[in-house]
């Protein structure tokens, strides 16, 4: 953390962090919009602010921890402008399931495109609940921590949305 | 539906990709665009202070014991010095045994006693 503050040797630092944590944080943001391009913006704002703000990163909590909530507070906030937007726009075509469909860099099957679509009827917070624990394999403890919420509330959470999503398919069948 | 059944359904693997050497390049790109930050001065390492009220009784107090040491080793020291009595009061046969016992050579010894005569 010092050599994060020290002038001759933030950037050096800041670097390091980079390279550690793009590839959890592309992923955790990635699953939450969907779109490549979308995902690399909201990346590059959370290490923005990251490097912005570094001073204010007090070393009570990881500093894992400290970059996936401006991450997740990047998405949030997108999620909500994009769902602002939606509501203004009424071409089909802007849904993220649609978008999806045509998108190069996603090469799911049925499975994977209809999980994706239930995915998109839960709340924002629900969904990011849900990616966390069942992709990421994160502990409710640390979700608790980047996510402020009770790890009880965290739990009724993701078996919500597991009994959506089960619900989703259950109705295709 | 369970929650294993659904498992089973949905796996885990990942649909979505990345563009070619898109996390290969991203870290040096993202240094790149990071904007000029102002940094907080850091206060110094904290150096150790020196509270003259705390070591100058010690300074004082270490000064008095020395002096104290000197006074009475000097005391001490006059009271071993050999008196002034004169010498006529010893034999020649005392000085010669004396001298004899000493750390003199014989030709000292020699030279004194026959300056004596």
């Amino acid at each position: 953390m010092r050599q994060l503050r020290q002038p001759a040797t933030a950037s050096a630092a800041f670097s390091v962090l980079v390279k550690e944590y793009t590839e959890p944080l592309y992923w955790h943001l990635r699953r939450l919009v969907l779109d490549h391009d979308d995902a690399n913006d909201l990346l590059q704002n959370t290490f923005i602010k990251a490097w912005v703000n570094i001073d204010s990163f007090q070393g009570n909590s990881k500093i894992s921890t400290w970059l996936y909530r401006i991450a997740t507070n990047e998405a949030l906030t997108f999620l909500k402008k994009q769902s602002a937007n939606e509501m203004v726009s009424l071409d089909d075509d802007d849904t993220p399931a649609v978008q999806l469909e045509a998108d190069e860099y996603f090469d799911g099957d049925d499975v994977q495109q209809r999980l994706q679509e239930a995915l998109q009827t839960l709340p924002p917070k629900q969904r990011l609940v849900f990616n966390m624990k069942y992709y990421d394999e994160m502990k409710y403890e640390d979700m608790s921590e980047i996510l402020h919420t009770s790890v009880g509330a965290l739990k009724a959470s993701y078996h919500l949305a597991v009994k959506k999503i089960a619900s989703f398919f259950e109705e295709d069948v | 539906m369970t929650e294993e059944e659904l498992r089973k359904k949905i796996g885990k693997e990942n649909p979505f990709r990345v563009p070619e050497g898109y996390f290969e390049g991203f870290a040096d790109n993202m240094m790149r665009l990071l904007p000029e930050r102002e940094f907080k001065e850091q206060a110094p390492a904290a150096q150790p202070v020196i509270r003259r009220k705390t070591w100058r009784p010690w300074l004082y107090a270490a000064a008095a014991v020395c002096a104290v040491a000197f006074i009475v080793g000097a005391v001490h020291r006059a009271d071993i010095r050999p008196s002034d009595e004169p010498l006529a009061q010893y034999t020649e046969e005392e000085m010669a045994d004396y001298m004899a016992t000493s750390l003199f050579d014989e030709y000292t010894l020699y030279c004194y006693l026959t300056d004596e005569e």
